[in-house]
């Protein structure tokens, strides 16, 4: 577990996209051990029927964190805020911003103007970002409760991509790190817990496998591997051979 | 025949009873019962909405929750 706002927190987070049906979403949710899935906001089509998503989450006892996605600048991330603020009476807000549809590059200069105001506004905010690390250093100093670099392009599968500056980024942050996007296998998850993140966020992955609770199955256990390895402080590689079985007294003999 | 008004719902110019309120506009046009809303780009506590009678070419703005990531 890690914490922000004095929250504690599964270290794998589920974004809620892209699956088959309710249902499935609501069994990844629960084999992946989660404790916070992302929803987004959509205007509604009048007189039309819409699922309750929500219900059934907090049934299974999740924490939901809207996100702002689809906005396009710091003034349509800062309304979307508010309005989730309204409808889920939480200050929580997972802030994106992304104008780009091909890659849905995150702007960085809208989200550091939007995360200063919802820090004002008292949010608590955690930011989808690039990985640079002087952004998520001026985030934090926004008084983020989080930074959110991405690993790859969402939804992308690539990993991490971004792994120097990810590096960087944790050795840096004073604020959980938490790896949102691109993860695509749980692998990448277990290598992100291995670098330092406090947390990975996948969505595509899991929801898109032709067996969405194997696969979050899987990344709770690439996480807790990950913990694991962290906890061992694995020695680091080097460039010779060190020997695992005696090999001179054999030769020896021989000889 | 009771008078009738013209507002839009999210980007529709729609025709609404004179005197509709924001709770009944949603009760009306919303399945889902979590539901924001804002009006002329003011979000509205769910409180206020019983209070707040729709005008003519008011725009309203009614969003509720979905999968994402």
């Amino acid at each position: 577990m890690f914490t922000i706002a004095e929250t504690p927190l599964p270290r794998l987070l589920l974004g809620s996209g892209k699956f088959a049906s309710p249902q499935l979403m609501l069994d990844a949710v629960r084999a992946s051990g989660t404790g916070l899935v992302t929803v987004a906001l959509k205007r509604i089509k009048p007189g039309q029927p819409s699922l309750d998503l929500i219900s059934p989450l907090q049934q299974a006892g999740v924490k939901i964190l809207p996100n702002t996605s689809g906005a396009v600048d710091a003034k349509e991330a800062i309304f979307a805020a508010e309005l989730a603020r309204e409808l889920l009476q939480t200050n929580w807000v997972k802030l994106e911003i992304h104008p780009d549809a091909r890659f849905l590059m995150p702007d960085p200069e809208q989200t550091l103007i939007a995360a200063r105001q919802l820090v004002k506004l008292g949010f608590v905010v955690l930011p989808y970002c690039s990985a640079d690390p002087m952004l998520c250093l001026r985030l934090q100093e926004a008084g983020c409760a989080a930074v959110m670099p991405l690993g790859s392009a969402i939804g992308s599968n690539q990993g991490l991509q971004n792994k120097a500056m990810l590096e960087i980024i944790i050795e840096q942050a004073r604020v959980p790190v938490i790896i949102d996007a691109g993860l695509g296998q749980p692998s990448h998850a277990c290598a992100a817990l291995e670098m330092g993140a406090a947390a990975v966020l996948v969505n595509t992955a899991i929801a898109t496998a032709a067996d969405p609770v194997q696969a979050a199955t899987g990344f709770r256990l690439a996480v807790e591997a990950g913990m694991a390895a962290r906890a061992a402080r694995c020695a680091p590689p080097s460039l010779h051979a060190n020997a695992s079985s005696p090999i001179d007294s054999l030769l020896t003999f021989l000889s | 025949m009771s008078e009738k008004i013209d507002i839009y719902l999210n980007g529709d110019r729609l025709q609404v009873a004179a005197g509709l309120d924001l709770q009944q506009l949603q009760q009306q046009f919303a399945t889902d019962q979590q539901v924001a809303i804002a009006l002329n780009t003011e979000i509205m506590p769910r409180r206020c909405w019983p209070e707040r009678v729709l005008q003519a070419r008011d725009q309203v703005l009614m969003f509720n929750l979905v999968a994402g990531g």
